[in-house]
């Protein structure tokens, strides 16, 4: 139940994500999506394998439902993130965008606790928030890199 | 964590340091976006391969002294995968082993990377706690076609980025 739950939830997102109208390079969005699913991966792995601060249970469900949230749901909405920020014109417009995405990536988070697929020991929720503050600038300072190599540099060869 | 450096954490330096000086010169063959694109995927393939098959509740294998995230396994993940996917690329369009030819280069190479996995167990690299060398031979040939696809299509898109510049 709990898995066919999360599926539902990354599909969405999906469904979001395909509908949201594109403002970046089919490359660049492969790119960012790879760039996010990488970071958010790292975070998971560092936390749960080594400082032991997520917990992901040793069964099934929550394992298929974690990884599903690590390949698609999170780096989809950091993607739909940039293709937004793309699209905004005033730095408060993008301020907002920014600070909503921070909340709702965080939200999201607490859910995976909640839910018991990614549960959090000995964790301060300063340390959510803080690692969503820092993942969204670093993705787009990778997209406006990743823009000047593709719109740029000389791809004949 | 009990992280010793021995003779296993050379091998990762040495063996990653061969497949990057093997990709330094081929590099100026492809573009500066088609190196970053492979780079990411094969990058954030096997981080996510070896994340789901390392951890919780498989613990099929290991890299390195422990079953832990060690800086080995990424070192392997940021250097030795990617290089090694630029050279397959290399050899393939360079050579264009296009067609038929593909089917023989990709039993080549996936006979490469089962012999180069089981240098790895022997040289305490890779430590299975649960796989078998054989599950691999699935693996390697998928990998490799998958790659070839993403190549032709980001070379695709990368042409027709270049169509207006090549314009009089």
């Amino acid at each position: 139940m709990l898995l066919f739950l999360y599926i539902l939830m990354n599909a969405a997102v999906l469904f979001v994500f395909m509908k949201t109208r594109r403002t970046m390079h089919m490359l660049e969005i492969f790119v960012c999506w790879w760039m996010a699913s990488y970071v958010y991966q790292n975070y998971s792995a560092l936390c749960f394998m080594n400082f032991k601060t997520l917990i992901i249970p040793d069964m099934f469900t929550p394992k298929a439902a974690h990884f599903l949230n690590r390949i698609v749901l999170y780096p989809v909405l950091m993607v739909v993130f940039l293709q937004l920020l793309l699209r905004m014109s005033t730095f408060l417009r993008k301020f907002a965008l920014y600070i909503g995405f921070i909340l709702l990536l965080s939200a999201l988070d607490g859910l995976d606790h909640v839910s018991g697929i990614l549960i959090h020991a000995d964790w301060r929720a300063w340390w959510t928030i803080a690692l969503w503050v820092i993942t969204l600038p670093f993705l787009i300072v990778c997209m406006k890199l990743f823009r000047i190599i593709l719109f740029k540099g000389d791809h004949t060869a | 964590m009990n992280v010793k450096f021995d003779w296993n954490e050379w091998y990762f330096i040495i063996t990653a340091a061969i497949a990057l000086i093997v990709f330094l010169p081929i590099r100026k063959y492809f573009s500066l976006a088609m190196i970053v694109v492979i780079w990411m995927y094969n990058l954030v393939l096997v981080a996510t391969i070896d994340y789901f098959f390392i951890a919780t509740p498989f613990h099929l294998y290991y890299f390195g002294d422990n079953p832990t995230y060690e800086l080995s396994g990424a070192l392997y993940h940021f250097f030795m995968y990617p290089c090694c996917s630029v050279i397959f690329l290399f050899i393939y369009d360079k050579f264009e082993l296009y067609g038929k030819k593909t089917i023989g280069y990709v039993v080549c190479w996936t006979a490469f990377s089962l012999f180069f996995e089981w240098l790895c167990v022997q040289n305490r690299v890779l430590n299975y706690t649960g796989w078998k060398l054989y599950y691999s031979i699935a693996f390697y040939p998928t990998a490799a076609i998958v790659l070839i696809a993403l190549f032709r299509f980001t070379k695709g898109k990368l042409h027709e980025l270049a169509l207006p510049k090549l314009r009089v």
